[in-house]
């Protein structure tokens, strides 16, 4: 009954949002600006003929802006109000941690974003950060 | 019974109830049309259809009080027909109300499942009166109302008798076959009663009642087909309700129309079927071999004869007394089985009733064919009536056209928009790889690509007349209440635009008509003193025109008192009133579409609550429609509105800024000015900060798109020092605006997509298109856009029409002046916005018409009037009267100015020139007609009050319209 998570990494942080709210991963994708839109609003590009407003996920998530030069991937998510790509630094595999390996968050770790972040569950190298997909699709 | 298969019967009332209403759409604009026209003989057919059609399958369905009042509408029409009735407004009026009474019926039946939601026995004894040619006594009508009684003395006698019997047998009985007795009777005198006449339609109305049978061929052999499948259905599972109900309306229908229509064979051979079928539901026969066989030989029989009527208009001579004996056997031979009480009474009353039918029409149709009772093999029909069929040219009307599923028509308009997109993306490359023959076919595709998205979109069109069908009974309702009189015009209707975006005009549509009843019309007698006709006239028209559809209200009414409306917005403090008294009568009639306003006098059930103007304006302007509106006082009002032909596709203009590309939707483009090299910041002027440019003479604020996007943060002072510019210059509600761009791109046919919410929101952006590149590109919305920058604000004060920066630019900026010589040798100067044209007559060309001077000019005539005799009293200068012009032979300078559509000729002695002036230093007016003094070239000049002299002119009898008679 685990669930399963498609991870993304941003900086040196692995996030993972439930699969079942990930419609596809898109590996590079035209992104046209959109003036005066809200500072996370990167942009709208199209998918098969449809308009997809794109999010950085970065500022979704209070990380440090991406550095010019490092090509994006997009998360396509499926949310309440639409399809939104999230901008994110690279697209990992789909993983089921057991029940038991979650914990919550310690306070240490990026506590600007505690609330979106339904707990952490650690593997063998790292700490996978698990996103409540409800409160992130709420802000977005 | 009903229990248990009520899922089905319920599908075929709800089936019922909508048809019904559909039916009663058009009813009721028939209805009008033959209050204006009682010989249309094809539009009173339509009537009689629909009405027996309700009838019938009431009939059926055991709604009794709703069978008995249509039968009452139909007989009364039946009357119509026959000519002992004229249709005059009583009779049409107990016709409609018969319509809302239907309708209210069949709400009743859709939400209570009972037909009975009020007593209408008072309606249908009104209709019966009528029927016997009598004035209805519950009605306060005018005796002259009355029919010519002397043309049918005897028939309504028949008729009333008839009458009588009719509704108690329905109400007593509520069983469907003896209601079809009472049906059977009807029609059976009809024909009886004219057959000279019949002969007579045939010749004068070929073309109505053709269309009509035609129409009546299709719908039945598609009902046919269905009868066909249904039987077949039925011999496996003669339980099925639903499948026998749907073969006894289709029958029942096509007996009913064949009544009206005077083909007794298929009638009475539909009767025949129809008897046996209401056995099998009454469940005293089984549905076994014989008897679907000798339905399924009933079906092929009427084929026949309706291959006959399509391609002769006659039954021809077939003859199929066998098939209706075979049915009538059939549907008796059970008779003496068990059954019940119901069938016991039926049978005799069905199987007496045939007869006449027949009987009566064969004499007038004259044609040979068997009666009823001739015997004839009884094994060959089916077989013969095969083997015509199929050599026989096929019937072609039925299979013209089909039905499709609307969502699908999306999904195809869809699919479409994406191989256009797909196509641009493919033609760039084209650009790039110079291949001929990959260009060929390119090109190939892309013709192919347009005929089938213009293709795609014609499925989607509908004729406009779909939306006008309730017009006709709106206007007769509203005059009928305010006791105006008033006759609807439509022209156009089978223009065709897109189905969605004919709902979105459905209501704004609704609105003006009412408003134009309501507010433009005046009452007869006070149209007669204005030496109109009695009649006010409402016209409708829809026309294409570049890509759009115009549709425009038009009425004969009073017209908007300009003045009213100033002051009822001065009351409603729309805006401070120095502003108001200054804005031209156009700006003024234009506040109507504010929120809030109205001029009604009072506040009436139908219109003037305020609630409107602005509603339809935003409704229309939602779809990428805009709405205008021209008034000429005391000679009514036009409502023009222009309606892009599709939602989905629509021409652009792509510009850029800061490197990415914009789409500007094409509908609000007027036209791309490009300022000089040299003239940089000095072609950008400043007023209080908002920059403009002039255009032709007018100020035209502008729009820095880089800015007002924030791609560009720096002050307008040093953008405009940038230049040259690109500027597009839109139209916006009322107001133009000029949009700088980086460049202008190219044009072309985007596909409109939809942004998602979070952008959506920001309000600067109409959606989202895709490039020939594959780019996404934003559509940008510069109503709103300017909106934000200022140039509209939302205030009621700036929405119509004139700008802050309009008003500013009036008071404090300079304006061009046309400077005058009077004849007085005084010198006077014309704000130039104001005037139309300069004009200069040969002195022989000038028409002396009593004291008025008239000269003719484009097409029309032109009043000539001298400036000075519009002018009070002043320097005492030599003046002659009479308004007779000088100035030696060399003709008369006239400066053409326009107020609403009339123009006037103002006659100066000499034009001088023409002067730029700051207006901020105009002195005091002097006298009436002048707004002020000022100082030009060292010279006294005074600056004339246009409008004034224009309203000056009218009083003093100068006719203005007559220039209006050129349009």
């Amino acid at each position: 009954m685990s669930a399963s998570y498609c991870t993304f990494t941003l900086g040196e942080h692995l996030f993972g949002v439930d699969v079942s709210h990930v419609q596809e991963v898109i590996r590079r994708a035209d992104v046209t600006r959109v003036p005066l839109a809200p500072p996370l609003v990167a942009g709208v590009t199209s998918l098969r003929g449809q308009i997809v407003t794109v999010v950085e996920a970065r500022r979704l998530l209070a990380l440090p802006d991406r550095a010019p030069e490092m090509i994006p991937a997009h998360l396509v998510l499926k949310t309440p109000r639409g399809m939104v790509s999230m901008l994110v630094d690279g697209v990992g595999d789909v993983l089921s941690p057991p029940e038991n390996s979650f914990e919550s968050l310690p306070e240490h770790v990026l506590p600007q974003i505690a609330d979106v972040i339904s707990g952490v569950s650690k593997l063998e190298d790292s700490l996978l950060l698990l996103i409540d997909s409800q409160r992130m699709f709420a802000l977005i | 019974m009903i229990e248990e298969e009520d899922d089905g019967l319920q599908e075929v009332i709800d089936e019922f109830v909508a048809e019904s209403y559909e039916g009663l759409d058009q009813v009721e604009n028939d209805l009008v049309v033959l209050e204006a026209d009682p010989t249309a003989e094809a539009v009173l057919a339509r009537v009689f259809r629909a009405l027996h059609t309700i009838k019938g399958t009431c009939s059926f369905l055991d709604f009794g009080s709703l069978e008995s009042l249509s039968h009452s509408a139909e007989t009364v029409l039946s009357k119509m027909r026959d000519g002992s009735l004229v249709a005059d407004a009583v009779i049409i009026d107990a016709l409609l109300a018969s319509s809302d009474a239907i309708r209210a019926m069949l709400g009743s039946i859709e939400n209570e499942g009972h037909d009975r939601p009020a007593d209408y026995a008072p309606l249908r004894r009104r209709l019966d009166a009528l029927a016997a040619g009598e004035t209805p006594a519950d009605e306060d009508v005018t005796a002259s109302a009355e029919p010519p009684a002397a043309e049918a003395p005897a028939e309504p006698t028949v008729e009333v008798t008839e009458e009588v019997a009719a509704p108690t047998d329905t109400e007593t009985a509520d069983e469907a076959a003896a209601a079809d007795g009472a049906d059977d009777g009807e029609p059976a005198t009809a024909p009886a009663e004219a057959p000279a006449s019949v002969e007579q339609e045939d010749d004068d109305d070929d073309d109505g009642m053709g269309e009509i049978i035609q129409e009546f061929v299709a719908e039945s052999y598609e009902g046919l087909d269905q009868v066909d499948q249904d039987l077949v259905v039925l011999e496996s599972a003669p339980e099925n309700r639903e499948v026998l109900d749907r073969i006894f309306r289709a029958i029942h229908t096509i007996k009913g129309t064949c009544s009206f229509l005077d083909f007794p064979k298929l009638e009475w051979l539909s009767h025949a079927g129809e008897n046996l079928l209401s056995r099998l539901r009454d469940k005293t026969m089984p549905a076994n071999k014989d008897v679907i066989e000798s339905l399924l030989a009933l079906a092929d029989a009427q084929r026949e004869l309706l291959a006959s009527i399509e391609s002769s208009g006659q039954e021809g001579p077939g003859d199929y007394g066998s098939i209706a004996d075979q049915l009538n056997d059939l549907a008796e031979s059970e008779v003496s089985g068990g059954d019940d009480d119901k069938p016991a009474e039926a049978p005799p009353v069905e199987s007496s009733s045939p007869a006449p039918p027949v009987a009566s029409p064969k004499p007038a149709e004259a044609v040979a064919g068997a009666p009823p009772g001739a015997p004839a093999a009884a094994s060959q029909p089916r077989k013969r009536a095969a083997a015509p069929r199929s050599a026989s040219p096929e019937p072609q009307i039925a299979e013209s056209s089909v039905r499709v599923d609307v969502t699908l028509l999306d999904q195809l308009m869809n699919l479409v928009g994406e191989l256009v997109l797909a196509r641009n993306r493919v033609l760039e490359f084209g650009q790039i790889h110079d291949n001929r023959s990959y260009n060929t076919t390119i090109q190939q595709l892309n013709h192919i690509t347009s005929e089938l998205q213009g293709g795609v979109m014609k499925t989607r069109m509908q004729p406009i007349g779909d939306v006008w069908k309730k017009f006709p009974r709106l206007v007769r309702d509203l005059t009928s209440a305010f006791g105006k009189k008033a006759q609807l015009e439509m022209v156009g209707v089978e223009t065709e635009l897109d189905r969605s975006l004919l709902q979105a005009i459905r209501d704004p549509l609704t609105h003006v008509i009412r408003n134009a009843v309501d507010h433009g019309i005046e009452m007869p007698d006070v149209r007669v003193a204005n030496g109109k006709p009695a009649e006010g006239r409402v016209s409708l028209k829809a026309y294409h025109q570049g890509g759009q559809v115009i549709i425009e209200v038009v009425d004969d009414g009073a017209g908007m008192n300009v003045a009213k409306v100033r002051q009822r917005a001065i009351e409603r403090g729309l805006d401070a009133p120095e502003v108001l008294a200054a804005m031209t009568d156009r700006e003024v009639s234009n506040l109507i579409f504010l929120p809030g306003f109205s001029t009604a006098d009072k506040v009436s059930a139908i219109s003037g609550r305020g609630v409107g103007m602005d509603v339809v304006k935003t409704n229309i302007e939602k779809v990428g429609g805009s709405i205008d509106f021209q008034n000429r006082p005391g000679h009514g009002t036009t409502m023009r509105f222009r309606i892009p032909l599709t939602l989905a596709i629509v021409p652009a203009l792509f510009v850029w800024a800061q490197g990415e590309l914009y789409a500007i939707p094409q509908t609000t483009l007027l036209e791309l000015v490009r300022t000089r090299e040299d003239g940089g910041a000095e072609s950008i002027e400043f007023i209080h900060g908002t920059p403009v440019y002039r255009l032709r003479g007018r100020l035209l604020p502008l729009i820095f798109l880089n800015r007002e996007l924030a791609l560009d943060a720096r002050a307008p002072e040093q953008i405009a020092a940038d230049g040259p510019f690109n500027i597009v210059v839109l139209r916006t509600e009322n107001q133009d605006v000029g949009l700088v761009v980086d460049d202008i791109q190219n044009t072309g046919e985007i596909v409109v997509k939809a942004l998602g919410p979070s952008i959506e929101e920001l309000g600067v952006y109409a959606g989202a298109t895709i490039t020939g590149s594959g780019q996404v590109a934003l559509i940008l919305d510069v109503a709103r856009l300017s909106e934000r920058a200022g140039v509209i604000s939302d205030t009621a004060e700036v929405r119509s029409g004139t700008s802050t920066l309009e008003r500013v630019a009036a008071v404090e900026a300079v304006e061009e002046m046309l400077l005058v010589r009077g004849r007085d040798q005084g010198r006077m100067a014309l704000p130039l916005d104001k005037l139309e044209r300069l004009e200069e007559f040969p002195r022989s060309d000038v028409q002396q018409a009593g004291e008025r001077m008239v000269v003719q000019y484009r097409d029309g005539i032109l009043p000539l009037v001298d400036v000075a005799d519009l002018l009070h009293e002043r320097r005492a200068a030599p003046r002659e009267s009479g308004g007779r012009a000088r100035g030696g032979d060399d003709g008369i300078q006239a400066v053409v100015c326009s107020s609403g559509d009339h123009e006037i000729g103002l006659v100066t002695d000499r034009v001088l020139d023409i002067v730029k002036v700051s207006t901020a230093k105009i002195a005091g007016s002097t006298r009436e007609g002048v707004l002020g003094t000022l100082v030009i070239n060292d010279t006294i000049t005074e600056l004339l009050d246009v409008d004034l002299l224009l309203e000056r002119a009218r009083e003093m009898g100068l006719d203005l319209t007559e220039a209006s008679l050129r349009a």
